[in-house]
């Protein structure tokens, strides 16, 4: 063997060498900065899983702020007079971080809202960096401003008197169409759209609304005189399970009744609550449950094309008379409703009415890069200034 | 005559001990730092296991118990009652309660938000040790300690251990029963909870204790009514 040759080898070796450890060391480093990377970002998920929530329990501390105001304000006869007692928590009902921030990027100089942001702010819910980043900076209060923390929440806000109260469903008599609960939640399932849904599902309304009295009534028979145990509509679930005679503790519970545990309760959930006591503000009712109360309590059925022309505005008009109407008695809604309307209402059946909503409720949500926290919170202000936290669920 | 340059001579034995000596001193010094970064990298990886599937169940345990529940409808007993009930044993506590966290799994489940849960501590096998478990039913009945479905949710527990804070009397207590006279259908407004596990490191063999301690304030309890900071009997009395 020559020289050249040996020599040849040699390098041969020692670069092979030289290879191999490269590589098992670049091997180890990705290894290691596989794992640190993923040790980061769990951190990182939890940091921010933690910053949501807490954005979500501040959404929540605002309208308890408001809510408060709203109490001590209401107690003041001055604004009682006008009647402006129950109307901050409404002035505000919802906020979102977001959108302010947008706003006040908008309306500082030099700077702009563009059409990309904008998308960003409808298709992921936060605003993008630039905009966040130009909304912390300068400030109203010193040097810092309310907007001044990364991610971003929004809540808003529902009083529980504008829905229809179903644990008095238990307490209305024994004949079911004779209660008002029922009639109205009856007359909320009305309508043509409503009548042809429940047409092509083969449900009878007065069954389900039944179903939802038999529940929480002390007695063991069905409602509506359809005859039977009420237990019986659960003795062949898995596992079976009885009738629970008493109110509602959650909404989510009405799942459980017999019809109501599919698309149902998705379609009419919003209008369904357990809180109110019963009572009513019919200053916070929305479109469809003033058509309900209509219904229910017209001395004659109005057709769908009445109350449509009922709730039409008035051509050119952002607001319809609906919109800047106050009620204090049955009687002034079954005024009004002659007068815009021409339906005439039975006053009387019109009961229950308060012009001050206690019980609200609060869906905050905070967001903090992919991590999202939702809290729904129960407030009952009947007892407490502050409010009595009656339920919630964190998601 | 042969002439042999400097460069072609070839190595002597001095030059090939010493050689050798050198690189079996860089390749023992490069081992040690490998096989130290590997062993480190064994052990933060099994703490991270342990920790990460504590975490887990401390998150979960907490997130039901924060929004616990009773009812005000305390008549209906024989269809449906709610309890908070914890039980000291030791190191091996147990808990009954209601809770509004539960999530339905399938779409048209007949479940609410509600359940009944149950936390405890049992013997499993030779591998898992002392099993924490949990059972969870999503209809409430009138048996809270019956039904649903049953898991393990940690293995190795040493400790199991829950304090409750009675926020009437700004004390904590090791047992709470809300079907009692004392706590008659009332919640702690707090409960702490220590989980402690032990595990033997799979290459090592030494016993490790991990420690976890949480305080997780139950949202629905009545607030207290007196500072907790300012002590027993001369506290501050805070608005309702």
């Amino acid at each position: 063997m020559n020289l050249q040759t040996r020599q040849h080898r040699r390098s041969g070796v020692a670069l092979l060498v030289a290879i191999t450890t490269v590589a098992m060391l670049t091997i180890m480093v990705t290894e290691i900065t596989y794992i640190a990377r993923m040790r980061l970002m769990t951190a990182s998920n939890q940091r921010d899983r933690v910053q949501a929530y807490w954005l979500a329990k501040s959404g929540t501390g605002i309208y308890q702020l408001i809510l408060a105001a709203n109490k001590q304000i209401g107690k003041n006869e001055f604004i009682q007079q006008f009647g402006l007692g129950d109307s901050l928590w409404q002035m505000v009902p919802s906020l979102n971080t977001g959108m302010m921030r947008m706003l006040f990027v908008s309306e500082s100089s030099g700077s702009d809202v563009n059409d990309e942001d904008i998308e960003t702010f409808k298709s992921e819910g936060t605003v993008s960096e630039k905009v966040a980043e130009e909304s912390r900076a300068g400030g109203v209060f010193n040097d810092r401003n309310f907007l001044d923390f990364s991610g971003d929440f929004s809540a808003e806000i529902t009083d529980m008197e504008s829905k229809i109260d179903l644990n008095q469903l238990g307490s209305e008599g024994d004949v079911l169409q004779d209660s008002p609960t029922a009639s109205r939640l009856f007359s909320l399932m009305s309508g043509e759209d409503n009548d042809q849904w429940f047409l092509e599902r083969n449900l009878d309304r007065w069954e389900l609304i039944g179903n939802l009295k038999d529940w929480i009534d002390q007695d063991t028979y069905r409602s509506g005189g359809l005859g039977g145990q009420e237990d019986s509509l659960y003795a062949n679930q898995d596992p079976p399970y009885l009738s629970k005679n008493a109110k509602f503790d959650t909404t989510d519970e009405i799942r459980l009744i017999e019809g109501w545990n599919g698309e149902l309760f998705e379609k009419f959930r919003d209008k369904l609550t357990i809180w109110s006591r019963g009572k009513f503000n019919l200053n916070s009712f929305d479109e469809e449950m003033h058509r309900a109360l209509i219904r229910a309590t017209s001395l004659s059925q109005p057709s769908d094309a009445q109350l449509n022309m009922c709730f039409a505005g008035s051509e050119g008009s952002v607001l319809s008379v609906w919109d800047i109407a106050s009620f204090n008695t049955g009687q002034d809604y079954a005024t009004f409703v002659m007068n815009n309307c021409g339906i005439e209402l039975d006053a009387s059946k019109i009961t229950n009415v308060t012009k001050q909503s206690q019980v609200f409720e609060v869906i905050s949500t905070g967001m903090v890069g992919t991590s999202t926290v939702t809290i729904t919170t129960i407030f009952d202000y009947s007892g407490s200034s502050t409010g009595k936290v009656k339920y919630i669920r964190i998601e | 005559m042969m002439f042999f340059s400097r460069s072609n001579r070839g190595i002597t034995l001095i030059e090939v001990v010493i050689s050798l000596g050198i690189l079996v001193f860089m390749g023992a010094m490069t081992w040690q730092t490998i096989a130290g970064s590997l062993m480190l990298r064994d052990i933060l990886e099994y703490e991270d296991s342990v920790s990460r599937s504590a975490r887990v169940a401390m998150d979960q345990i907490k997130k039901e118990i924060r929004v616990a529940f009773l009812t005000s409808n305390t008549a209906a007993i024989n269809t449906y009652q709610t309890v908070f009930i914890g039980k000291d044993g030791g190191d091996e506590d147990q808990l009954w309660f209601n809770t509004m966290a539960h999530r339905r799994k399938y779409v048209g489940a007949r479940e609410g938000d509600q359940a009944e849960v149950t936390l405890w501590v049992e013997k499993g096998t030779r591998e898992t040790d002392q099993v924490l478990f949990h059972r969870e039913s999503g209809r409430v009945d009138h048996e809270p300690e019956k039904g649903g479905v049953v898991l393990p949710m940690i293995t190795h527990v040493k400790t199991f251990n829950l304090r409750y804070l009675d926020g009437t009397i700004n004390e904590w207590t090791d047992e709470w029963d809300s079907t009692g006279p004392d706590q008659s259908n009332r919640l702690p407004r707090a409960v702490e909870i220590t989980l402690v596990i032990e595990k033997e490191h799979p290459e090592t063999g030494d016993e490790q204790t991990f420690t976890f301690l949480n305080t997780v304030v139950l949202e629905t309890a009545v607030p207290m009514k007196r500072s907790l900071l300012a002590g027993d009997g001369g506290g501050r009395k805070l608005p309702i």
